[in-house]
């Protein structure tokens, strides 16, 4: 049973010791809601890279013919054609674009440099395949045999070792977010069990007094928790608002920049339950901590 | 109710305080605990209300081992006893009332029980126009009263004082010791810890005098016998 103090025994209204706690569990509260905000944004724009990339094949009719004898134009753009009608005709792909000689050439310009000429220059036919679903096995395995009975030498490109990179590139930068946002509210917890021991031992003769009337340990400690709950609830609140705060400013200074590198912050709605979890894990993590801790010294008494 | 069989105290790795005490208060006992400064009143008055374990030996109140006792049990033991602390021990932040008040919140008693019991006593200790007053603005009488107020306002089995009248002018003193008789005959065991030799030979009422740590068991002093008898 938890007796619960009618009114306030030991703690003085406006104690110190409580701005302490309110000030850290703000600052850690901003540092975790840009951890979050930044791990949200990165997921959604992963998923939208993805999708981006995961819907198309690019095949390449390569220059040569595998013994490395040139083939001519004439040769390349014929395969192409025949490969276009295929993969035209082929159900589930929804678009077909031919890079000849002048597109790939306007690609390599740059590396080359315009003065280069590319006339003696052997170059590949690329072909872009747009697909209705992303990561269809089924198709990308027809779209494989139709190409290799027309040009054995062509290669399907799916780019799923660019989308491996991108995912693993992804999860390493959640992963580390996620520490971030662990990290600060392990130091939360940390400066909470501190306050609240240093807190204890300030009032240690009135404790005492308590405990030598036959007070439970839960009575007495009851007070102190219900104090850390309140400022660290009330911390954690407002150091999330600020921190979204601070991401929408950033998001608008963003924006501002010319080619920005920094994306601007975007989430899903739903994500938004984020910013309502985290202030109540934070309070709810600190008042565990803070019973633990008080409960541990008050243990200690005979 | 309460026997003690050859219980030693030390703290921490300090002398032996108390050494081979060994005596036994009857429910309704009254008695005195003397002995010179330094001699180990409080500290068997800290045995008495469980604000210390024995080192050795056996210590059981109200018929329990307090050393095998689980720690609710010994918070129930100690809610059955009142304590007179030598330094008062108020809480300085919180009024008379609430000072007083803190024994019966810690049994659970109702506010309005609450109240009327606080407001009464307040009254019997004659501080009931200082109900409000924090303990800084009263004087070291004043505040000795509240601590007495608050030790038996629970209505304890066992009360203890240590030095209660220390503080006192010997017009309230004695008043203090007849409200602690009123209660005795009420059924409260009560172990008053003092080195004024005028009030253990006023009162008629038996010894436990303690030198260098060691405990004997004494008569009322002559002169309070005498006095009684006629
Ligand atoms: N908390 C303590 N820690 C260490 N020594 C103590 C403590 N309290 C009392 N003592 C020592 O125990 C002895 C007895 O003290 P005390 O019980 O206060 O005697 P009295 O109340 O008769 O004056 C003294 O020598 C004192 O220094
Ligand atoms: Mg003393």
């Amino acid at each position: 049973m938890i007796l619960r103090p009618a009114k306030k025994m030991l703690l003085n209204s406006g104690d110190d010791g409580t701005r302490f706690i309110m000030l850290v569990v703000v600052m850690m509260s901003v540092l975790s809601t840009l951890a979050v905000g930044g791990a949200l944004t990165l997921a959604h724009l992963r998923s939208t890279w993805v999708d981006a990339v995961a819907g198309h094949i690019t095949i390449e009719i390569p220059a040569s013919d595998g013994q490395g004898l040139v083939r001519s134009p004439d040769t390349l753009h014929e395969k192409a054609t025949a490969a276009y009608a295929a993969l035209s005709s082929t159900p589930g792909v929804t678009r077909v674009d031919i890079l000849d000689r002048r597109d790939v050439e306007k690609l390599v310009s740059p590396w080359l440099g315009e003065a280069v000429s590319t006339n003696d220059m052997p170059l590949p036919v690329l072909i872009g395949v747009t697909l209705s679903a992303p990561n269809d096995e089924a198709l990308t395995q027809s779209i494989r045999s139709k190409v290799s009975a027309i040009d054995p030498p062509s290669i399907v490109e799916t780019h799923q070792s660019w989308l491996a990179d991108l995912r693993r590139f992804s999860l390493i930068l959640l992963l580390a977010a996620g520490g971030m946002a662990t990290i600060t509210i392990a130091c939360c917890i940390v400066a909470v069990a501190g306050a609240v021991a240093a807190r204890l031992s300030e009032h240690q003769n009135d404790i005492d007094l308590l405990h030598v009337m036959g007070a439970t340990d839960a009575y007495i400690g009851q007070e102190f928790v219900d104090s850390v709950v309140r400022s660290v609830g009330g911390a954690a609140v407002i150091g999330t608002v600020l921190g979204l705060i601070f991401i929408k400013i950033g998001a608008a200074v963003a924006g501002e920049i010319q080619n920005a590198m920094l994306p601007a912050m975007a989430w899903k709605m739903a994500d938004n339950l984020w910013f309502l979890i985290l202030p109540a894990l934070v309070t709810l993590l600190c008042y565990f901590a803070a019973r633990f801790t008080v409960l541990r010294s008050l243990g200690t008494m005979p | 109710m309460i026997q003690f069989e050859h219980v030693g105290l030390r703290y921490d790795v300090g002398p032996e305080i108390l050494t081979d005490v060994t005596f036994t208060l009857e429910q309704g006992a009254f008695h005195f605990l003397s002995g010179p400064s330094g001699a180990g009143k409080t500290s068997l008055m800290k045995l008495l209300y469980l604000g210390h374990l024995p080192t050795r030996g056996v210590v059981s109140m109200f018929g329990q081992d307090v050393v095998t006792a689980t720690r609710e049990q010994r918070m129930m033991i100690r809610q059955r006893i009142g304590v007179v602390f030598q330094d008062f021990r108020l809480l300085p932040h919180l009024s008379a009332f609430d000072n007083v008040a803190l024994p019966l919140r810690i049994m659970g008693k109702k506010p309005h029980e609450v109240r009327n019991a606080v407001t009464e006593i307040l009254e019997w200790v004659g501080l009931a126009e200082h109900i409000n007053a924090k303990p800084s603005i009263l004087s070291g009488g004043q505040q000795q009263r509240i601590a007495i107020a608050r030790a038996v306002i629970g209505k304890p089995r066992l009360l203890l004082a240590d030095e209660p009248t220390g503080n006192l002018d010997d017009v309230i003193g004695y008043r203090i010791m007849s409200l602690f008789e009123q209660l005795n005959r009420m059924g409260t065991t009560i172990v008053i810890a003092t080195h004024n030799q005028q009030m253990m030979d006023h009162f008629n009422h038996p010894r436990l005098t303690l030198d260098k740590g060691h405990l004997a068991v004494l008569p009322p002093s002559p002169k309070a016998r005498l006095k009684e008898a006629f």
